[in-house]
């Protein structure tokens, strides 16, 4: 292997995990919330004890619960797209046009992620807060851009990926997102 | 000059519709044309501080909280043994029906259902649950591969349903009156999986082997192993029915019950925890990529003026309304055979619902129409998932093979959407039932 593909190998492992993490937490997050509605069922309907700002709980985790698997998903080909012309194509015009689509996707990310900084700098300078328990609304922002951040790196590795393969199209692919097996 | 905005909102549609036959995926085919589109209208700063501005607000929403959950019961369910019971409940009392354990595989896979919203998912459980069975007891793999695949589809109808969710969101409708209407139709479909499969049986008897006689009291026992999932479904439904709680606390709910059971099992690892965490992570973020790159799609449509204009064009044709339904019907079905159920609702309703709307159809009925399209297009070739995710678990039962055994199971799916046409109160009597107060 050579120098600049084992550089990408190394990076391609590194994000993974730090996608697996994320991963990790918008799923613990997903129990937070079966927890919480949990505690809410109970307490509301049996002792008449609502838990306070519920609601707002909800619109500050959602986010991490939502996106925070998003580059996991990408690395793992989990995003769906029709492959049924694609896979007719083999060798060089196969990765050129994965590296041309995918690039647009990275585009798109990227724009989406630099706007979403944006607004969660608005929100921690105007103390953006929720509705009901006045949580402040900024740290959840911010959850949304690292999860969008992640997919843009991700994003990024995957063109970087395919066009190494558009130069060499026989070399062993390195960071291109691969499909897990049919596991549900 | 600016070009006219509805030639500008048909050349975003077809550009979409370019870069998802290219093999972009379709959440950021979606996103990325609605972007564009929106710098095109409303210059480079407006169109991307309301993309960002989007992708947060949309996805946050509590109502959308429904979608973790329900992908965290469906995850959970296998490690907490609810399949392998409602499979052995049905086989105990229908086993001798003609082709009882295929009967018995489209019932447990409805019981399933309830507690799971995902069709594939539920079609790879009940691979490697049932195939095996079916086919020890000299069942075809033709019938038993293809019994599997269009079970999995009873989960997409009967709640909770995810992608009868997403329709709610996207057109902006209840979402629990929309879980509910599904309800019937899922039932409906059920009885009549078991009798297209006792009809196969029974002219091609070679297909299925009769089962042994069952004691009741060994009925009972079989009751028991599936008294966790009935609970479940209790509470799901009843809770929805009800109104007594929101979607989301249904779905809190039900997961929670799902994961004590599975953390009582002895045979669940901590890992197997982890596993289905971060698997729901990964759907959702799946399905939730998709949501807020499709409304920024649906933004950029609203301003072309689109939708309304096609709608209006339709609704002015001097044709009976049916023959409207029934063509796009048509176009769905042959969509369907190409492309994924959540792409294809995300392509097609922005100009759809708008024209259904003019028609006087009802939305929570054409939702639950639409979704009953998507899953035939699960079991149809060239694309039909369904049938490749039975072949992926079972390799030695070719797709080809599956794809033949579903062709009955096709056209019994053809003759319910025609009857849920004429009888609409199928799919509205129950939501109408709902108590006020349900979301």
């Amino acid at each position: 292997m050579s120098r600049p593909a084992r550089l990408l190998a190394m990076l391609d492992a590194a994000l993974a995990r730090v996608e697996t993490g994320a991963a990790m937490v918008g799923g613990g997050l997903a129990v937070a919330a079966m927890l919480l509605t949990m505690a809410e069922v109970l307490g509301r309907r049996l002792f008449n004890a609502p838990v306070p700002g519920m609601i707002d709980l909800f619109d500050i985790g959602m986010a991490g619960m939502a996106l925070l698997g998003t580059g996991y998903c990408q690395r793992l080909s989990g995003h769906i797209r029709m492959e049924m012309l694609i896979s007719r194509l083999a060798g060089r015009a196969r990765w050129v046009l994965e590296a041309a689509t995918t690039g647009g996707a990275f585009v798109f990310i990227a724009l989406i992620f630099t706007s979403s900084v944006e607004h969660a700098f608005k929100a921690w300078r105007l103390h953006d807060v929720t509705n009901e328990v006045l949580l402040p609304l900024w740290p959840s922002r911010a959850i949304l851009s690292m999860a969008l951040l992640l997919l843009v790196i991700r994003l990024g590795l995957n063109v970087v990926g395919y066009l190494r393969l558009v130069r060499r199209h026989t070399a062993t692919p390195i960071a291109i997102p691969i499909p897990e097996g049919a596991a549900p | 000059m600016m070009a006219d905005p509805l030639l500008i909102g048909v050349a975003g549609a077809l550009a979409m519709l370019i870069l998802i036959l290219a093999g972009m995926r379709i959440a950021f085919a979606a996103g990325l044309v609605g972007l564009v589109g929106l710098i095109v209208l409303r210059g480079f700063d407006p169109a991307v501080g309301l993309g960002g501005l989007l992708a947060y607000s949309e996805v946050s929403h509590y109502t959308l909280s429904v979608v973790p959950l329900f992908i965290l019961i469906g995850y959970l369910s296998f490690h907490a043994g609810l399949t392998q019971g409602a499979f052995d409940a049905a086989r105990a009392w229908l086993g001798r029906l003609p082709g009882g354990l295929a009967v018995s595989t489209v019932f447990a896979a409805a019981g399933f259902a309830a507690v799971s919203g995902a069709s594939t998912a539920t079609a790879a459980v009940f691979a490697r649950v049932a195939v095996p069975e079916m086919l020890k007891s000299g069942y075809s793999q033709r019938l038993a591969g293809a019994v599997v695949a269009v079970g999995g589809t009873l989960a997409a109808l009967i709640p909770p349903s995810a992608i009868l969710v997403i329709y709610g969101v996207l057109v902006e409708q209840s979402i629990g009156a929309l879980l509910l209407a599904g309800f019937v139709p899922g039932l409906v479909t059920a009885v009549v999986y078991a009798a297209t499969v006792m009809i196969t049986v029974k002219l091609d008897p070679g297909l299925a082997q009769p089962e042994p006689v069952r004691s009741f009291v060994e009925k009972l026992r079989a009751l028991k192993s599936a008294s966790g999932l009935l609970a479940v479904i209790l509470i799901i439904v009843g809770g929805l029915y009800t109104g007594w709680m929101t979607p989301t606390e249904v779905g809190g709910v039900g997961a929670f019950i799902v994961f004590v059971m599975a953390l009582a099992r002895r045979e669940t690892t901590r890992r197997d925890i982890a596993v289905a965490l971060i698997d729901t992570a990964k759907l959702t973020a799946m399905v939730m990529t998709i949501v807020f790159c499709a409304l920024i799609f649906v933004r950029f449509l609203g301003f072309t003026g689109l939708p309304p204009a096609l709608a209006e064009m339709v609704a002015g044709l001097d044709v009976p309304r049916l023959y409207v339904l029934l063509a796009i019907l048509g176009v769905y079905l042959v969509l369907g055979m190409f492309i994924d159920g959540l792409g294809m609702l995300l392509l097609t309703l922005p100009v759809v619902f708008p024209v259904i709307l003019k028609l006087g159809y009802d939305p929570i009925w054409f939702g639950v129409i639409v979704v009953k399209m998507i899953e035939i297009g699960l079991i149809t070739p060239p694309v039909g998932l369904n049938c490749f995710v039975v072949s992926g678990v079972r390799p030695d039962i070719p797709v080809e093979t599956v794809f033949r055994g579903a062709v009955p199971f096709v056209i019994a799916d053809l003759v319910t959407v025609g009857v849920m046409i004429a009888f609409p109160d199928i799919v509205l009597w129950l939501p109408g039932q709902m108590a006020a107060g349900g979301e």
